[in-house]
């Protein structure tokens, strides 16, 4: 549902005060076209005008309140920068579904309960899912990077039937694979030697001849094999790069970070999510988790560099960015902060959204949802998300 | 060859494939080349009918009497424990190293602890504690994955649990607490927790959705004695419904393949370390079938496996026949037997070349 542009009420320029003025002339992005002119358009532009080829979306996730970003003065310069140059939502509702729920539920675009540690995929088709399905998009185009390991793996594809892990995104949790350990391991082993293409038709005729009976019927290939060779390149050449080396109280974020970072130069692929976790360790530290979310923004700040540092991303590449939830409002006895108060700071966070198809620099008080995200992304790209029950962000297109 | 066995008063006969799957339901992995034998040479004397004097039969020779050895191994319990480990996602960073946990498998294995105070054992642990951390998150945990319960159903048990956690005495679940170990305690002490418990154990082993009323009567022995479910493992594990089991295929898990790979290539299994790091990398992907070539590729490469380097003086037909029966239990058909042994004889082929196109075949990755 597109809101109506006649709601001037709720849309405002961004105060420099608000912004703390510092990050607005840093970014440089305060231009005429920031404030809100009565021209701006309701809806977006025909799909074929559309500068924007290819999202970001990072799930700010593990529970992080708007008083740790937006409402505090030091902790996310770099969300501040890219706030100037896009849109923000100050009053993005949540739902505290557990860390899992809530962040797929802003890839499917569905508030659905999901068990804490439930390693299982949910009912509802991701976005991934809608994008490959009725774009064609292959395997290498759709990509998500995550740092909680094993169950954010689930967040590639769901089980409707019409979809599932065929139309799935390619995940890579990025602490798991991209480790010290697992390289040591690699060295131990030995770099395979590579294959001559007279081995790999070989290797092809052998495995042609197999007459297996009675395969499972769920062995449906997320990758083509072009796609899966690609995968198998990528992941042989991440491991040579620097990922496996980041440390420091964010390490399993800062990888998921660089992943994309590096995924968006190798592949250029048209979707990247990115889940982000660990500040969940505002459970026993208030301060752990305030540092958390300042090194999180410094890495979202080197991945937006390294995207306005290649032309090409920079002219097609739009951000999102929500947490899943917040925290609650008190401290716990610990000196921590848990999520289940049902508190303001817990049900509601602010999301940003910057593209080239995008405002700049203003400020959305309707109220909208992380379950907006969903069909959001799937509409800028010419697609509906079917069975989403999100709406699409308001106030969001130049 | 088959394995004679006698179920309801019916003759029945268990494949070398078979044999392959009931292993690695079990053990979660392949038996060694050994076993194998030692197996397959007992079952063929009893099937024989000759089988010579009665010490050559080392071990049993039907599906049941099988069964029943494997399931009172140590192996077992180990193996039952990592999956519960897993189940409860305490792997990694949270995986557990104290004494008491460690000790878990040799206390079951030696009947001096049942399942239902392990998992009690498991829930009280700091790995738990540190998992779940925060009252909201322990109680939900609690109540989902011990409980069985919904928590979007039962908000109110979950104010009162998250009260009782911080130290407020309440009823949760029924019971009166006042503390995080009450928590688990009242949890674990509910039938609601020995029907998920079981119904999970049984969909893990036979791959199915347990019958209504089978499930109540396995519910009420295991509330009464929960040592019976070693007991309760053995007998689905020859019920007619495993039997059906042995008619679809299952794909392996990603801890199934890392443990099944590392036992069919190099006849051991992994070390812990190699075990935690090739697991966690696999689990890190959505389609982990690419990285699982490179695994492969990397470990037939390292010269660290049993598979020949040269071709040699091989047999080629031999070979071919012999790694078809050794990864996927069964013959080659006449045309596979004729195209595999081409490929060895051809001037690229390698014997590495045959055991990684077996091993990266769908039909290897599920069982």
């Amino acid at each position: 549902m597109q809101t109506s542009e006649k709601n001037h009420g709720s849309l405002r320029a961004i105060d420099r005060r608000e912004l703390l003025g510092g990050a607005l002339i840093a970014g440089g992005a305060l231009a005429a076209s920031t404030l809100v002119s009565p021209l701006a358009r309701a809806f977006p532009a025909p799909l074929e005008d559309r500068k924007t080829k290819r999202i970001v979306v990072i799930a700010f996730a593990g529970g992080v309140r708007t008083r740790e970003t937006f409402g505090s003065a030091d902790n996310v310069p770099n969300l501040k920068k890219l706030a100037a140059r896009g849109v923000l939502y100050p009053k993005m509702r949540s739902s505290n579904l557990g860390h899992y729920g809530a962040a797929l539920s802003m890839f499917t675009g569905i508030a659905e309960q999901r068990g804490i540690r439930e390693n299982q995929r949910g009912d509802s088709p991701t976005l991934f899912e809608y994008l490959r399905k009725d774009l064609n998009f292959p395997g290498s185009d759709v990509w998500i990077a995550t740092s909680g390991g094993a169950q954010q793996t689930n967040y590639s594809y769901g089980l409707h039937a019409q979809y599932g892990a065929r139309y799935g995104a390619n995940t890579l949790d990025s602490d798991g694979l991209f480790n010290a350990e697992f390289r040591s391991l690699v060295a131990q082993w030995g770099r395979p030697k590579p294959k001559s293409a007279r081995e790999d038709e070989l290797l092809a005729r052998l495995r042609g001849a197999l007459e297996s009976p009675r395969l499972p019927d769920a062995q449906v290939k997320l990758n083509s094999p072009e796609s899966a060779a690609r995968v198998e390149k990528y992941i042989l050449e991440e491991l040579t790069r620097g990922t496996a080396e980041i440390s420091g109280p964010n390490a399993a974020d800062a990888k998921a970070l660089r992943v994309a970072r590096n995924l968006l130069a190798v592949f250029k692929p048209r979707v990247v999510g990115v889940v982000l976790q660990q500040a969940d360790v505002a459970h026993a530290s208030f301060n752990g988790y305030a540092e958390i979310v300042r090194r999180n923004d410094e890495s979202i700040g080197e991945l937006v560099a390294a995207i306005d540092a290649d032309p090409e991303l920079a002219r097609s590449t739009a951000i999102f960015i929500a947490p899943e939830f917040g925290r609650d409002r008190d401290l716990n006895s610990r000196r921590g902060l848990d999520h289940g108060d049902g508190s303001d700071d817990l049900n509601f966070v602010t999301g940003l959204a910057v593209g080239p198809d995008f405002r700049r620099g203003v400020v959305v008080d309707d109220e909208v949802a992380v379950i907006d995200v969903c069909p959001t992304v799937c509409s800028i790209f010419g697609t509906d998300a079917k069975l989403a029950r999100g709406r699409k962000l308001p106030k969001l297109f130049a | 060859m088959v394995l004679q066995g006698d179920q309801e008063g019916v003759s029945r006969s268990l494949s070398p494939s078979e044999l392959r799957t009931l292993y690695l339901d079990l053990l979660r992995r392949p038996a060694f080349d050994g076993e194998r034998k030692s197996i397959l040479d007992n079952i063929q004397r009893a099937t024989d009918g000759d089988p010579g004097p009665a010490s050559l039969i080392t071990g049993p020779t039907d599906q049941a009497g099988l069964t029943k050895a494997l399931v009172a191994s140590r192996d077992f319990w180990q193996q039952w424990f990592q999956e519960q480990l897993y189940y409860f996602l305490l792997v990694d960073n949270f995986a557990p190293h104290g004494e008491t946990m460690v000790s878990i498998p040799d206390e079951l294995s030696a009947g001096k602890l049942d399942v239902r105070d392990a998992i009690h054992r498991i829930a009280l642990s700091s790995s738990f504690d540190q998992r779940n951390p925060g009252a909201d998150t322990f109680v939900t945990v609690v109540m989902e994955q011990l409980g069985g319960l919904a928590v979007e159903k039962n908000r109110r048990e979950l104010e009162i649990g998250k009260a009782v956690y911080d130290g407020k005495p309440g009823s949760f679940l029924g019971r009166q607490g006042s503390s995080q170990s009450d928590i688990v305690r009242n949890a674990i002490e509910q039938r609601s927790f020995a029907e998920a418990f079981l119904s999970r154990e049984y969909r893990r082993y036979v791959h199915a959705v347990p019958d209504k009323r089978a499930l109540g009567q396995w519910v009420s022995s295991f509330v009464a004695d929960p040592k019976c479910f070693a007991e309760l493992a053995g007998s689905w594990c020859a019920s007619p419904a495993y039997e059906a089991r042995f008619t679809k295929r299952e794909p392996m898990d990603n801890r199934l393949f890392v443990r099944s790979m590392m036992v069919d290539l190099c006849q051991r299994e992994p070390t812990p370390e190699e075990f935690s790091r090739l697991r966690s990398a696999l689990d890190g992907l959505s389609d982990p079938q690419p990285l699982r070539s490179v695994m492969a590729r990397m470990l037939l490469d390292s010269g660290q496996t049993n598979v020949p380097a040269s071709k040699d003086g091989l047999d080629a037909a031999g070979f071919v026949e012999d790694q078809f029966r050794h990864l996927l239990g069964r013959d080659p058909s006449d045309k596979e037997a004729v195209e595999f042994a081409a490929g060895l004889a051809d001037s690229d082929g390698k014997p590495t070349m045959i055991v990684y196109a077996l091993i990266t075949s769908p039909e290897y990755q599920s069982y």
